[in-house]
């Protein structure tokens, strides 16, 4: 009897852990760095490696937090930042650089390419990441002349608060015992969130091989003509 | 009958989007040792009248539900989708006559911003005229050729699979806001390769394939909880269209930075 009610506890427990619901994951949100030092020039010592896959999408994720290294800007602005060593390569190849939207916040991103000598060789500001889904996102076309990459905040909106409208549709399966076919039902709602840009969060950098550019063949179809 | 094909369509389009698994976004690429300076605008490819869809609702379910029911079921099915089909037809009528009335021409709007969204960003524009397709087929060309006497540096195709306006469901909480899906393909004129591809939608339905494509988040002044309240704001829904055509030209244009 007594094994029987410890067996009970123990599964009505599980049963409860699985009913209960993962918090979602937030990250801190940043609008000053009124409190740090910052350095006139970065540097590329802890920069962080990612590498190149002929088949298949590399990614590095890290997070770029008060505590990372900040610079001043062209503008004095204050900027956290951190660099990731690209890898060598012998052609182009797609580098993609996202921040992700988590909980209320996404981090504001500007990027710029360094050669070996870290002379900047392009940078792309804020406005040229765009909203993929979950993210926003940048997808550059590396060349192997681009040896590091820094990902910074870029102050300028940093605080500015986004507002965004989703659409969403989900489908049911209904069994009909009956004809014994399943019939998808569908569902639509829509849900507003927002987020605040901030110095701070998430950043996944993504290398892989460079798509093909070549124009897609007319398709090909079957001849029905009688021989 | 039309109509019901052409929402047969973006619903399908959805659906599509939503089980697609191949990224379609090719960045932006300058040809080393070209400059491309002068872009060739085919006139975008798009439906000839604005959709307005229901994404999902009760007729749609209860003739899924009831096709589902052996033979008799099927016929009702079949009587209830008709039914939701002659509705959106006669939604989609009403629209048209509303943008009619407003002097709105969707696709003239459209080629407009884009034009303007290429030259902000700094490029000459030709415009070339689109030839002709089979009908009902809407994709790429496959040739290109600028017109006599004009010369293009890239052609820069478009095609919008459907616009207009939509709701996700019947509920209040779900209403009516502009919508437009874009597919867009820039074209080297020398070497005829793939300068950029990408997709655009503004306010798409549904959450498939929305790490492939950009998404424009629709402004939120231009709704309306239903059709009827939708009726009652020509002015308002012809300017819904105009900003979301827009947006969706101008995010176009940042593609090709």
């Amino acid at each position: 009897m007594r094994s029987f009610a410890t067996f009970a506890v123990v599964a009505s427990g599980i049963l409860l852990a699985a009913c209960a619901r993962t918090p979602p994951p937030t990250q801190d949100v940043t609008v000053s760095l009124a409190t740090l030092s910052c350095d006139q020039a970065f540097t590329t010592s802890r920069a962080k490696p990612v590498g190149l896959d002929p088949e298949d999408p590399v990614a590095i994720e890290f997070d770029i937090q008060h505590s990372s290294p900040c610079k001043l800007d062209t503008a004095s602005n204050k900027q956290l930042y951190e660099v990731v060593r690209l890898p060598s390569a012998d052609s182009p190849y797609l580098l993609t650089i996202s921040s992700p939207k988590i909980g209320g916040s996404a981090f504001a991103p500007t990027v710029a390419t360094l050669s070996q000598t870290e002379d900047v060789r392009r940078i792309y500001a804020h406005d040229a990441f765009l909203n993929r889904g979950n993210k926003l996102s940048l997808s550059i076309e590396a060349a192997p002349e681009d040896r590091f990459l820094v990902v910074s905040s870029h102050a300028d909106i940093v605080g500015d608060q986004r507002s965004e409208i989703t659409t969403h549709i989900t489908s049911q399966s209904h069994y009909n015992a009956v004809s014994g076919i399943s019939t998808n039902l569908y569902y639509g709602s829509e849900s507003q969130r927002g987020y605040t840009m901030s110095y701070t969060g998430k950043v996944i950098v993504t290398t892989m091989p460079a798509p093909s550019r070549a124009l897609e063949p007319p398709s090909s179809r079957p001849s029905t003509e009688k021989r | 009958m039309q109509n019901f094909k052409r929402g047969a369509v973006l619903v399908l389009a959805l659906a599509v989007a939503a089980c697609a698994q191949q990224p379609k976004s090719i960045p932006f690429v300058k040809p080393a040792g070209t400059q491309i300076q002068t872009i060739g605008l085919l006139t975008p490819d798009m439906p000839k009248q604005a959709a307005a869809v229901l994404a999902t609702s009760p007729g749609k379910n209860a003739a899924n539900a009831a096709a589902s029911g052996g033979l008799i079921g099927l016929a009702i099915g079949l009587a209830i989708a008709g039914i939701d089909a002659g509705m959106q037809s006669s939604r989609e009528d009403t629209l048209e006559d509303m943008l009619d009335a407003q002097s709105f021409d969707a696709h003239a709007r459209f080629a407009e911003a884009l034009r303007t969204s290429l030259e902000e960003k700094g490029y000459q524009v030709v415009d070339v005229p689109r030839s002709a397709q089979r009908s009902g087929t809407r994709k790429f060309l496959q040739n290109y050729q600028a017109p006599a006497g004009q010369q293009v540096d890239a052609f820069l195709d478009i095609v919008v699979s459907g616009y207009g306006y939509g709701a996700a469901s019947t509920s209040s909480s779900s209403p009516y806001r502009p919508t437009v899906y874009a597919e867009t393909r820039l074209v080297s004129a020398s070497d005829k390769s793939v300068l950029m591809r990408d997709d655009v939608a503004y306010n798409p339905m549904g959450g498939g394939r929305q790490q492939d494509r950009v998404t424009v988040a629709p402004a939120p002044q231009y709704s309306f909880v239903d059709f009827e309240t939708l009726e009652g704001a020509p002015e308002k829904v012809a300017e819904g269209l105009d900003v979301a055509l827009t947006k969706t030209a101008e995010t176009i244009g940042t593609l090709l930075r």
